[in-house]
């Protein structure tokens, strides 16, 4: 036993990790929900990596067409039942078939992956409500952390869109169509994103090679990218402390300030327990509440209407078809780039709540167009094509429909 | 065993194990610890037994498969995600309890 320990201290030593664990965290941010989201978002991610190396090693993304009979697809995941003895199903969709219905505890795997994936974006919009409530970013080195966390939670939504299209079923094809149609946009305004887009493609629908680079996208390029700015955030956190407490009395908020733990033992006690309190919640989702695996999706076959896409793009979605595509197509857009130019807007005053009343209302405003849109997209069906651009004259270049029956270009 | 039974079990396990742990959370942590340890046993026995249920029955699987046997499958599988939560669960408010515990202490120092 006495080695073990001694071998622990050698390990503190040689890697200076006494000074990080020993590091003081203001006992605030420790019993404050407010403060807790960030970790609850960072640890989905890590939870996210860790399921998904086992998934890659399972699925092979792939364009090749199969018939599969209509007696494999299982009940919960038909919505339009075919009467066909057999379906077309992608190399894609029948290996994360593999992957759930024929592979010893992959079902968990997947379904565990697929609400770490839900947690995480979930986690990710209370954090920025939260910032946005507290005002974190009027601290010093706030404003950058937060410059930091708004592009952490673009780029999670992005993940989980180019997640969700790789197993190639009607809902993944309708994320890719309405993908695709945002990049059209900037081509419509002048911004020849869309044609660099297919540029890199190197097609207009999808190939073998598109749902490879999308594979690369969602297994390596987006995570690395996330993980070097979840690494400087937290770096800046630890350096910079944690977002000053919302209080307006100057002497409390700094009496709050100086009540310190030690983040070994405290904080990694507390962060132990959340994260398997995070464990098993998700657990607990999987074995409640399992999500389709939905229907296989063919290259031709056009989405059905009723097909939705993934919630946390579903609010863009309904604005999409409810308001002028010309506006709704890009509120996100706005939406971002407010957010981003939020901390040189709201600099005067304190960062209580009393005080920053106003910002914290667009706080609210933020929340309620997302989460209007959301809800009303699933209690709804807004009667109108798929395609956000019917309404607007597209340049002719631009017109080619970007998903439909194959017919190559260049 | 039948997927509805295990899960019974597990219920029956669980939830008892929790509480208490939760109980002595506020009063002992010894205790809380020792009951705690021992119910993530029995909860990881279970979880052993359904494990050996479900790689039994996968090898049972062949193309085009039988749904019979794929929701039976995923069946024990959701038995099994929830005797892993509800042992992660115990291990969570073990260590959220002992938070609690050191916390309150140097309170009164």
């Amino acid at each position: 036993m006495r080695w073990l320990v001694r071998l622990w201290e050698l390990i503190l030593e040689r890697f200076h990790l006494k000074e990080f664990l020993e590091h003081p965290v203001p006992r605030y941010s420790n019993i404050n929900p407010l403060y807790w989201f960030g970790d609850v978002a960072a640890v989905s991610f890590f939870l996210l990596a860790l399921t998904g190396f086992f998934l890659a090693l399972l699925y092979t993304p792939g364009m090749a067409v199969k018939e599969v009979p209509t007696s494999a697809l299982m009940p919960w995941d038909v919505l339009h039942p075919k009467k066909t003895e057999t379906v077309q199903a992608t190399q894609s969709y029948l290996s994360v078939y593999t992957i759930t219905y024929l592979t010893p505890f992959g079902f968990i795997l997947r379904q565990f992956h697929l609400w770490a994936a839900y947690m995480m974006i979930m986690a990710a919009f209370v954090h920025f409500f939260a910032k946005f409530v507290l005002g974190s970013y009027k601290r010093k080195g706030g404003g950058a952390l937060w410059f930091l966390g708004v592009l952490l939670g673009f780029l999670t939504v992005n993940q989980a869109v180019l997640g969700y299209i790789l197993p190639l079923h009607l809902d993944g094809i309708l994320a890719l169509l309405i993908g695709l149609n945002l990049f059209r946009y900037f081509d419509y305004i002048g911004i020849p994103v869309g044609g660099l887009i297919i540029a890199l493609l190197g097609s207009n629908y999808p190939t073998d090679a598109v749902i490879k680079m999308i594979y690369v996208a969602h297994i390596l390029v987006v995570p690395a990218i996330i993980l070097i700015l979840l690494g400087l955030k937290i770096q800046g956190i630890l350096y910079g402390g944690v977002s000053p407490p919302p209080v307006r009395d100057q002497e409390l908020a700094k009496k709050m300030v100086d009540d310190k733990e030690p983040f070994y033992p405290h904080r990694f006690a507390l962060m132990t327990g959340q994260v398997f309190l995070q464990i098993s919640l998700l657990l607990l989702l999987v074995a409640f509440f399992p999500q389709p695996l939905l229907e296989p999706w063919a290259p031709g076959e056009i989405v059905p209407a009723g097909v939705r896409p993934p919630w946390p793009v579903m609010w863009y979605y309904t604005y999409v078809k409810m308001i002028d595509p010309f506006i709704s197509v890009g509120i996100p857009i706005i939406m971002v780039l407010f957010a981003l130019v939020v901390p040189l807007l709201d600099r005067r005053g304190g960062s209580s709540i009393s005080e920053r009343w106003l910002w914290i209302l667009i706080a609210i405003i933020y929340m309620a167009i997302i989460g209007y849109g959301s809800v009303l997209g699933f209690i709804i069906e807004i009667p109108k094509q798929i395609t956000p651009f019917t309404r607007i004259a597209v340049p002719p270049d631009s017109a080619v429909p970007y998903i439909g029956t194959p017919s190559p270009i260049g | 065993m039948d997927p509805i039974a295990l899960a019974w079990i597990t219920a029956g396990i669980a939830v008892p194990a929790a509480v208490l742990v939760y109980v002595f959370i506020g009063t002992d942590m010894k205790w809380a610890v020792a009951t705690g340890l021992t119910s993530v046993l029995l909860l990881l026995t279970l979880f052993a037994y359904t494990a050996n249920i479900i790689t039994a029955l996968y090898t049972a699987v062949s193309w085009p498969p039988d749904p019979q046997i794929v929701q039976q499958g995923v069946m024990y599988q959701r038995v099994a995600a929830g005797q892993l939560a509800a042992a992660s669960f115990i291990v969570g408010i073990l260590a959220v309890g002992y938070y609690m515990e050191i916390s309150k202490k140097r309170g009164h120092e």
